[in-house]
């Protein structure tokens, strides 16, 4: 799922923090974290439009909906029982997941090329990232 | 509707939006929302979910393909993912408290106008290939705020450097709080701040655009989760197509040009500021 065939970073000059490597694995990070959704969410459609082929919008809105990061064990529960909704929704987790693993990375990185700044600022987003997937939206909740 | 229909329908509308978010940094979320409401009926709240689901979608595939390509940024995208991110969990929290009030159409028309006031800008930088040499400010240089990218089409090496970084920190903790607000990516006000603010080629705009919203975005989904929001048959499709698009749009941008990039984003730049006008005027 790359782009242009070419490799740029061959063309482009060195950049102190992030090596060609670096950028090569913050793509592999966002492109696994696609195909797993796009198998999970395709596998769980298809499932689901088999299972209740007469449901129509109204049906699916009044089941009960996905269980999100503040309801891990309830989440489990559902995808131990096979719920095809529960595996698109572990295909939305991927992504999150891969949103924030580069997020990582890059903090990585940066505490590596000794860019402390950066690395600071990456350790901060994570933690913020971290703070609203587990518990802002179960305050809210 | 039956189900296999909307699901059907809603893959193809995606695709459409996938495509042109990721030409355009945006994430397709103002694109798949309105048309979810208008179309098919899906209650506001929902569409947002389905709409976060597909911008994290887009933000993924875009982002893989132009982090390779090396378009995206690392550095200017990392460093303003610190003012956006805030900004999106202040937004996401904050629609507890306006769903129950009449301040989310005004803040929608207001947005709108802003959007607006932008277009002429915009269409006065549409013969600008390149950037001119700009001087930095403190903030960039001691971020170092400045990169390269191989432009595929004219067969060189670009250099650019950041300029008015407080400014582009402000417009950026602007799009967290409209992310958060109304379940999109805010790709529009990313792609002003990193295009006229830090004065970026139009194609790293886009790429670093791309690359931030996911991070946005994810800051706000805990909320639409706890709020059982987040509704799997609808936002399966609708991110499942987006992702197709964007991976078909991620190919094509490093082959046009950016003043083409750029009346692309113009283009798309107006029409969703009329439609957010109407959206809050309507109060959709």
């Amino acid at each position: 799922m790359t782009g242009a065939s070419t490799d740029p970073s061959a063309r482009l000059p060195p950049d102190p923090t992030f090596s060609p490597e670096a950028y090569v694995s913050v793509s592999r990070i966002l492109r696994g974290g696609v195909i797993a959704f796009v198998i999970l969410a395709t596998g769980g459609m298809i499932a689901e439009l088999w299972l209740h082929p007469g449901y129509t919008l109204s049906s699916i809105l009044s089941t009960p909906q996905s269980f999100g990061p503040d309801r891990l064990a309830a989440f489990y529960a559902r995808l131990i029982a096979g719920s095809p909704t529960a595996f698109i929704t572990l295909g939305v987790f991927a992504m999150i997941i891969v949103v924030v693993g580069r997020v990582v990375f890059v903090a990585y990185h940066a505490f590596h090329g000794h860019e402390r700044p950066l690395a600071y600022i990456a350790t901060v987003v994570v933690l913020l990232l971290l703070l609203g997937l587990f518990v802002i939206g179960a305050v809210v909740a | 509707m039956l189900l296999i229909v909307l699901v059907v329908s809603l893959l193809l509308i995606a695709v459409a939006a996938g495509f042109v978010g990721s030409l355009a940094g945006l994430g397709g979320g103002v694109v798949l929302a309105p048309v979810l409401v208008l179309f098919f009926n899906v209650p506001f709240g929902y569409a947002i979910g389905a709409s976060a689901v597909s911008v994290l979608a887009t933000a993924a595939t875009s982002g893989a393909a132009y982090v390779h390509d090396r378009l995206t940024d690392l550095r200017i995208g990392s460093v303003l993912e610190i003012a956006t991110v805030p900004g999106a969990l202040i937004g996401a929290s904050a629609t507890v408290v306006l769903s129950h009030t009449s301040l989310v159409p005004v803040l929608l028309i207001l947005l709108g106008v802003v959007l607006v006031s932008t277009v002429p800008g915009s269409l006065s930088m549409r013969h600008e290939e390149h950037p001119p040499d700009v001087e930095p400010d403190a903030l960039s240089r001691r971020f170092h705020l400045e990169g390269n990218y191989y432009d595929l089409l004219h067969q060189k090496v670009v250099h650019y450097k950041g300029q008015n970084t407080v400014t582009a920190l402000l417009v950026m903790f602007a799009a967290g709080i409209v992310s958060g607000l109304f379940g999109i990516g805010s790709g529009v006000l990313k792609v002003l701040a990193l295009d006229r603010a830090l004065r970026l080629p139009m194609k790293v705009a886009t790429a670093t655009s791309n690359f931030m919203i996911g991070v946005t975005v994810t800051a706000g989904v805990g909320v639409l989760f706890a709020g059982g929001l987040i509704v799997p048959m609808l936002a399966a499709p609708a991110a499942v197509g987006t992702a197709a698009g964007a991976f078909a749009g991620s190919r094509l941008l490093p082959k046009l040009t950016n003043r083409l990039i750029r009346w692309v984003f113009t283009a798309v730049l107006l029409v969703l500021a009329i439609e957010t006008i109407v959206r809050g005027a309507f109060a959709l």
